[in-house]
């Protein structure tokens, strides 16, 4: 009770305050509620048990039918965005990115997103499990007292070495890892297969600092990106998909070159797609280097441009040029426009990066920005990112297992039996530490990984747990349970701190009786070397209702000294690509995706529906092939294939794509779980592409080599059910989504004129539409959309949007109210792709609206095209009548399996069978900000109301407001000289939602 | 001018005999064919049920082809039901007389098809048991039907075509029970043609005020020819689906239903005339009336499809253009074709006089027109449908059991009524026959024995 009354004064200042400078009520609002429940959750956890369901006796911060929102941190992938997670009646509903975090800005990915079903997911373990004492028993429930007695019992008996392998973690669970693994001589091993721990190691090559930089993106002038998938899954893909949409929205935008053997999302939003064969990169890069440093520019030391000059002597453009098959004129121009740039960036990284020579690749990288002059600009070394990563200490950590020289383990939060490949035999090793020793898993699943154990701890997710996140120094997020754990579950730290009190540990808590109270004596800690002024409670409620403490003061610039001689001794050579067979002749080419990362989101429905931002499948594993590698082998579309090398093989279909080199064969990672959940299980038959990786060929062991094994690709016997979402690749020069292109100088391209332009205002036959107040719409910058898909996800989130299903989706019946067309334009070495989200456009002479024979569909005063499920009778005549194909009809009842039925959105009704449905503009968000304005006596002020996918966009590619009000910005993007309406010249359809023409380089 | 005798070779007596010796006691034949009808409305039964308790989907509509098989059979029996009034009525008005030994057998085919055509708007609901909504009657919700929706005037058309159609049928047929329940034998038939001849006897001023009714009824329905198929493509031209948005489809559909449906007059007539010996009734020269009406409006649909192509192209408008390229040429190429030579070049066959008179080939004919005619529904909604304006929403259809349970119901649906009708209800018009016929001179009569 003490926060709460600390809380309610904070609350009246910030208050007054607000009130004065400009009445925001939405940040106002959203401050409240935030403080709110800060007040909440800090008077009342860990002790008092909060339950899921509405009270009997209310509690004061549980208002039914008021959402209460909580401040955290995403922990769903290394990144540590800020999110704000939305409780209704105890449950978490929704997760937004919070504004105030500096890393997301307020965007949020899809991953992040569907966290919901991770922690609703049906699959998730319960109680504590242990096996039997025969090997291989079955997992039995198990009380947490006994579980805790059994392992103390092995650490204090355990003549043999302990290790804690975990996943990525941070802060204070970073901290509480450490010292206890410290207090009882563990090992601790990271190992996450996201973490890009080369690029750090390469830094202190070249830059003498180790860590992964922060690349300022939006201040870059030319961008050229070798393999790394910033825009998807590579270290921060929020924040640098808000600076890469921040440097193209400036009025001279960003160059973005992408060499990549394969055509990836980030690769597919860049001006110019380099398609280099598989391995010859490292030749494009020194030739870069070469071209550089002979055309003068660089601000670095004679020393090193001499250095650099040996290191290219033998490089020619013309044997790059036959090599990688990029032509000499391409080279030239990359090399120009990297040399006339004023904030030039080279990256590299991702599945892409990941070949045999991926530490001399980014030595090359750094040392390619060094002669550019990059650090400084474009780099930032001051906030460093310090992934702990390390292949080489798991394989090392496998070698002590295979000789019994581990008594005791513990795994958590990461699964290295599916991430890892079968030929590091992480699987076959962990069953010897069983032997005499004794497995714990921390998991919420039982993945893979938690199947190897003895005793499974179940762990809360990141909805229900304590921690905090330092990613890069500076910034401070906070994590806070949104509501009681579902299951009988606990947190990892405090799992940690009981087992150290039962194996008589004390010192591993420095006092504290759970992981809260050790949390907040980390942040004490901090509060008193930041030196931050107040009291501590006042600084930590802060903190809790912002999300953290974003002001750290930055670690000055450290110093950095010239790289060192021995960087100039690595190999520069090609990659090579391990071959056991010489009749593997394809490069595989596994890769991460926004749908799955490494495999972490199988088990979630919406993920697994997700179409793919490229492909477009949902449901499935492929692997893509160049149209004339599949012929030579008698593969064509529609074909089942065997991806085989002697490490293993997967059978998954074939999508055959001009958009990937002839020398490879590319699968997305993350499919075919053995393990995991039903949903993830799926795919079980497919395989797991990991396993056909080869632990042979890297040079050295930090990381693991994704890209360096070569496989042959056979027609399998079946036919294949790949599940496309759009099966139609271009736009049939139908002027839908539009582009800008401009010369290398900025200057635009001519248009070419298409069809019949009407004037301003065309001339109507009938009397037109007013709205009187509100008429809500919508601006869709296509400059700025990536096709990420976050915004596809939030939208199932807020409007309880059913997941159908593999073979319902097959039938051309999937639910997303909101999906993302992409169209192919050009040929592969001049290719243009557009990505296009597209909803319901609420036109104002909607096609849908007269067919109804119900009126279940109507126009609203507010300008939205209504939908009346419970009128519905199910004609569909509006759904073949409108011409963007954004409706959706309710084929069968869907079902929400349970436990994934508590994220339902309650403010949204559920669609029964029979009835349509389709975007509202979330009209209940709508609702709420009128139901606010109208207390406050004022209009819905602008901003205030920002539809799911809206708020979700990394890049606020898309802005609603009221465009009666000609100063709102939806009004002014509706202004500008790029925004047209989809169809409107053609059928006067008058939609709401404008879209901005991209914005693209001819390079 | 005076008619020549359409039926020389038989006389009163003969007439009222053989259409009469229809209604004798059905045999093996006639219970193997109900069965196998009733059979299939089972399946019919089976799959609408299970579609109702599963979801609409188990029919293989999707986004974008939100109509598939049921609009498709909906249109293709409302087109079957519209010679039955053509014949009945149009004809009449116009005194063709070979209309007479036909035209019952269309009027009982058109009021079925309607019955069948009824059923698929509800059938394709994705709430079935809320289909009265669509109908305007006070109600405590105060709601009331979208007026603008050509769907509502759907649920006008037909209802008033049903309700005419039936009215027009009942009324054609009272002289005939009369002379049904005249020779009924058992009591069953007595009671059932007793009630159902309304108190006819014949008398003098019976047939004045009937033939008036019938004149009324005759001109109440001729409009509706018209009307109905207007009304039913309207449910498409109404839209702005390229390949539906056309003012060529009224008259185009109503041509298209006429030729459908004299093509299933033949289908049902040659089996007819085969068991029941019909030959002196309908004759050759009917046949050759009816083949004639089918090259005519042959020849109009083959223009209509013609026009759609080339204002397609006049229209240069992207959308309409790729629209008709993808019928011909794209996934649905094989259902284009085919309803080409169904509908347009198969029937110029009937240039060739004997064809037109040549009972099997007439048979395979109308077969093949059923076929094209379904063909042509399917290429207006499943094509259309599958190709709009957005690349990105393109996609198919997925047939499925269900649909084909439920199409194939309709026919046994349609069957079941049929069969019972020929059994029931005299299929042939007897007095209308007679009332083209030279009467029997006294003389004659007399000299053969009759009274």
């Amino acid at each position: 009770m003490k926060d709460s009354s600390v809380l309610v004064n904070i609350n009246k200042n910030r208050s007054a305050t607000a009130d004065q400078q400009s009445g925001m009520s939405r940040r106002k609002f959203l401050k409240v509620i935030g403080a709110a429940s800060a007040a909440g959750v800090a008077g009342c956890a860990d002790s008092a048990q909060q339950n899921v369901f509405p009270h009997v006796r209310g509690q004061v911060e549980q208002v039914p039918g008021v959402a209460v929102w909580y401040s955290s941190t995403c922990g769903e992938c290394p990144a540590g965005c800020g999110i704000r997670i939305r409780t209704r009646e105890g449950r978490a509903v929704k997760i937004e990115g919070n504004p105030d975090h500096p890393i997301s800005q307020g965007g949020l990915c899809a991953l992040g997103q569907s966290a919901l079903q991770h922690h609703y997911d049906p699959d998730r373990i319960r109680q504590p499990l242990a096996r039997g004492p025969q090997v291989g028993s079955p997992f039995q429930p198990i009380s947490w007292q006994d579980a805790y007695a059994r392992i103390a019992n092995a650490m204090r008996n355990s003549e043999k070495k302990k290790a804690i392998l975990t996943g990525h973690v941070s802060g204070a669970e970073e901290e509480l890892v450490s010292s206890f693994s410290a207090s009882c001589e563990a090992e601790h091993v990271v190992y996450d297969l996201m973490e890009q721990s080369v690029i750090a190691q390469a830094a202190e090559l070249v830059y003498g600092v180790k860590g992964l930089p922060n690349y300022k993106l939006s201040e870059a002038d030319v961008i050229v990106n070798f393999g790394a998938d910033f825009l998807e899954t590579w270290i921060s893909p929020v924040e640098y998909a808000r600076g890469w949409s921040d440097a193209r929205r400036k009025k001279l935008p960003a160059k973005v070159i992408h060499v990549e053997p394969r055509l990836s999302l980030t690769g597919a939003n860049a001006d110019l797609w380099l398609s280099a064969r598989p391995g010859t990169e490292m030749k494009v890069l020194l030739l870069l280097i070469k071209l550089i440093i002979e055309g003068g520019r660089g601000d670095i030391t004679a020393q090193l441009r001499t250095r650099l000059e040996a290191l290219t002597s033998s490089v020619s453009l013309d044997v790059v040029a036959s090599e990688s098959g990029v032509s000499r004129s391409r080279l030239l121009s990359v090399a120009r426009y990297l040399s006339e740039a004023n904030a030039p960036l080279v990256l590299g990284g991702g599945a892409a990066g990941s070949t045999s020579n991926a530490l001399s690749f980014q030595v090359a990288i750094n040392l390619l920005n060094l002669a550019l002059g990059a650090p400084g600009k474009t780099i930032d070394l001051s906030a460093l990112r310090q992934p702990r990563s390390s292949v080489a200490e798991l394989e090392l950590l496998i070698k002590s297992m295979q000789n019994d020289e581990v008594g005791l383990l513990f795994m958590a939060g990461s699964n290295p039996a599916f991430t890892l490949p079968a030929s590091y035999a992480f699987r076959f090793a962990v069953p010897r530490v069983s032997i005499g020793g004794l497995v714990v898993s921390l998991s919420s699943h039982l993945d893979e990984t938690a199947q190897l154990a003895d005793i499974i701890l179940p762990l809360n997710t990141g909805i229900e747990s304590w921690g905090d996140s330092r990613e890069r120094s500076g910034i401070y997020g906070l994590r806070q349970p949104a509501m009681t754990p579902l299951f009988d579950t606990r947190d990892l730290g405090d799992i940690l701190l009981q087992i150290a009190s039962a194996a008589g540990l004390e010192k591993v808590s420095g006092g504290a009786q759970n992981f809260r109270e050790y949390l907040r004596a980390s942040w004490r800690k901090l509060h008193s070397e930041q030196g931050i002024e107040g009291d501590f409670e006042r600084f930590w409620l802060e903190s809790l209702e912002r999300g953290g403490f974003f002001a750290g003061k930055a670690k000055s610039q450290p110093a950095t000294r010239a790289p060192s001689n021995d960087v100039f001794n690595l190999d520069f050579g090609v990659a090579q690509f391990a071959a056991s067979d010489e009749r593997d002749d394809l490069v595989l080419f596994p890769y991460f995706s926004v749908r799955s990362f490494d495999g972490r989101a199988a088990n979630r429905p919406w993920m697994q529906e997700l179409p793919d931002p490229i492909t477009k499948v949902v449901w499935d594993s492929w692997a893509e092939m160049h149209p004339d590698t599949a012929s030579a082998r008698g593969i064509s579309s529609g074909d089942m294939v065997t991806v085989r090398n002697f490490f293993g093989e997967i059978n998954v279909p074939v999508y055959i794509t001009e958009y990937v080199h002839r020398d490879i064969v590319a699968v997305p990672i993350g499919q075919g779980h053995q393990a995991y959940g039903r949903f993830a299980r799926q795919l079980k038959e497919a395989g797991n592409v990991l396993e056909l990786v080869s632990n042979s060929a890297a040079e050295t062991g930090a990381f693991l080599p994704l890209v360096a094994t070569k496989a042959r690709v056979i027609r399998g016997r079946r036919a294949a059910d790949l599940v496309t979402t759009q099966k139609e690749n271009s736009q049939h020069g139908r002027h839908l989504a539009e582009t800008k292109f401009l010369n290398p100088d900025g200057s635009p391209k001519p248009k070419k004129e298409h069809g019949a332009h009407h004037p301003e205002d065309p001339k109507q036959m009938y009397l037109q539409r007013v709205h009187p107040l509100y008429s809500w719409g919508m601006t869709v910058d296509l400059a700025a959309c990536t096709g990420c898909s976050a915004c596809v996800v939030a939208c199932y989130a807020e409007n309880n949007i059913a997941v159908v299903g593999k073979k319902v989706a097959a039938q051309g019946r999937h639910m997303a109210w909101l999906r993302i067309d992409r169209y192919y334009e050009g040929t592969p070495e001049e290719l243009h792709v557009d990505f296009q989200p597209m909803t319901c456009q609420h036109c104002n002479n909607a096609p849908c609206e007269p067919v109804c024979p119900v009126y279940a569909t109507y126009h609203n005063e507010e300008g939205l095209n209504a939908m009346i499920y419970n009128r519905c009778v199910g004609t569909r005549y509006c759904s073949n009548n409108c011409s963007y194909k954004v409706r959706r009809f309710n084929w069968f009842e869907y079902e929400f399996p349970e436990t994934l039925e508590l994220q339902l959105n309650p403010d949204v009704t559920r669609r029964t069978v029979g009835v349509m449905e389709k975007c509202t503009f979330c009209v209940q968000r709508i609702a709420e900000a009128k139901d606010r304005a109208k207390d406050l006596g004022r209009p819905v002020l602008d901003g205030e109301v920002q539809p799911a996918c809206v708020q979700s966009c990394p890049t606020k590619a898309l802005t609603f407001g009221n465009r009666n009000d000609p100063q709102s910005n939806v009004s002014r993007l509706a202004a500008s000289d790029r925004a047209y309406k989809v169809l409107d010249d053609h059928i006067n359809t008058q939609p709401a939602i404008s879209y901005l023409e991209g914005i693209k380089y001819k390079l | 001018m005076k008619a020549s005798n359409m039926h020389p070779d038989v006389d009163y007596k003969q007439v009222g005999d053989t259409v009469l010796e229809m209604l004798e006691p059905p045999k093996a034949g006639w219970y193997l064919l109900l069965s196998i009808c009733l059979g299939l409305v089972l399946i019919g039964a089976f799959s609408w049920a299970n579609q109702i308790i599963v979801g609409i989907g188990m029919a293989g509509k999707s986004i974008p082809i939100g109509w598939g098989a049921y609009i498709t059979n909906f249109v293709f029996w409302v087109g079957i039901a519209h010679s039955g009034t053509l014949i009945s009525a149009v004809l009449y008005l116009f005194r063709a007389r070979f209309r007479m030994s036909i035209y019952r057998l269309a009027e009982a085919m058109t009021v079925f098809a309607v019955l069948t055509a009824g059923l698929f708007p509800l059938i394709h609901l994705g709430r079935p048991w809320f289909f009265y909504w669509l109908m305007p009657y006070p109600n405590q919700m105060a709601l009331w039907p979208n007026f603008k929706s050509p769907l509502l005037w759907d649920v006008f058309a037909v209802s008033t075509y049903l309700t005419v159609s039936t009215l027009f049928f009942i009324v054609g047929l009272i002289p005939d029970i009369a002379v049904a329940r005249s020779r009924a034998k058992t009591t069953f038939r007595k009671m059932l043609y007793g009630v159902t001849s309304l108190g006819w006897s014949g008398s003098h001023s019976q047939w004045k005020h009937y033939m008036a009714a019938y004149l009324f009824f005759a001109a109440l329905a001729t409009p509706l020819v018209i009307s109905v198929h207007s009304v039913v493509s309207w449910d498409f031209a109404i839209s702005i689906v390229p390949g539906w948005h056309a003012t060529i489809f009224p008259p185009y559909f109503v041509a298209g239903a006429i030729f459908s449906g004299v093509a299933m007059v033949i289908t049902l007539i040659i089996p007819l005339r085969a068991v029941f010996g019909l030959h002196a009734l309908v004759r050759p020269v009917h046949f050759d009336a009816m083949s004639k009406l089918i090259l005519l409006t042959s020849g109009i649909l083959f223009y209509a499809y013609l026009t759609e192509f080339y204002i397609a192209w006049f229209s240069n408008n992207p959308f309409e253009r790729y629209q008709f390229w993808f019928r011909p040429f794209g996934d649905y190429a094989l259902a284009f074709w085919g309803m080409v030579f169904c509908n347009c070049i198969f029937p110029l066959t009937l240039w060739y006089k004997p064809l037109r008179t040549n009972i099997a080939f007439l048979f395979v004919l109308s077969i093949f027109i059923n076929i094209g005619m379904w063909l042509e529904r399917f290429n207006i909604i499943f094509t259309s449908l599958a190709r709009e304006y957005l690349p990105s929403g393109w996609g198919g259809y997925n047939f499925s059991w269900t649909d084909i349970g439920i199409t194939v119901g309709a026919f046994g649906w349609f069957g079941t009524w049929m069969l019972l009708f020929i059994k029931f209800f005299p299929a042939v018009a007897i007095t209308e026959i007679k009332e083209i016929m030279p009467a029997p001179r006294r003389s004659e009569a007399a000299a053969e024995g009759h009274h």
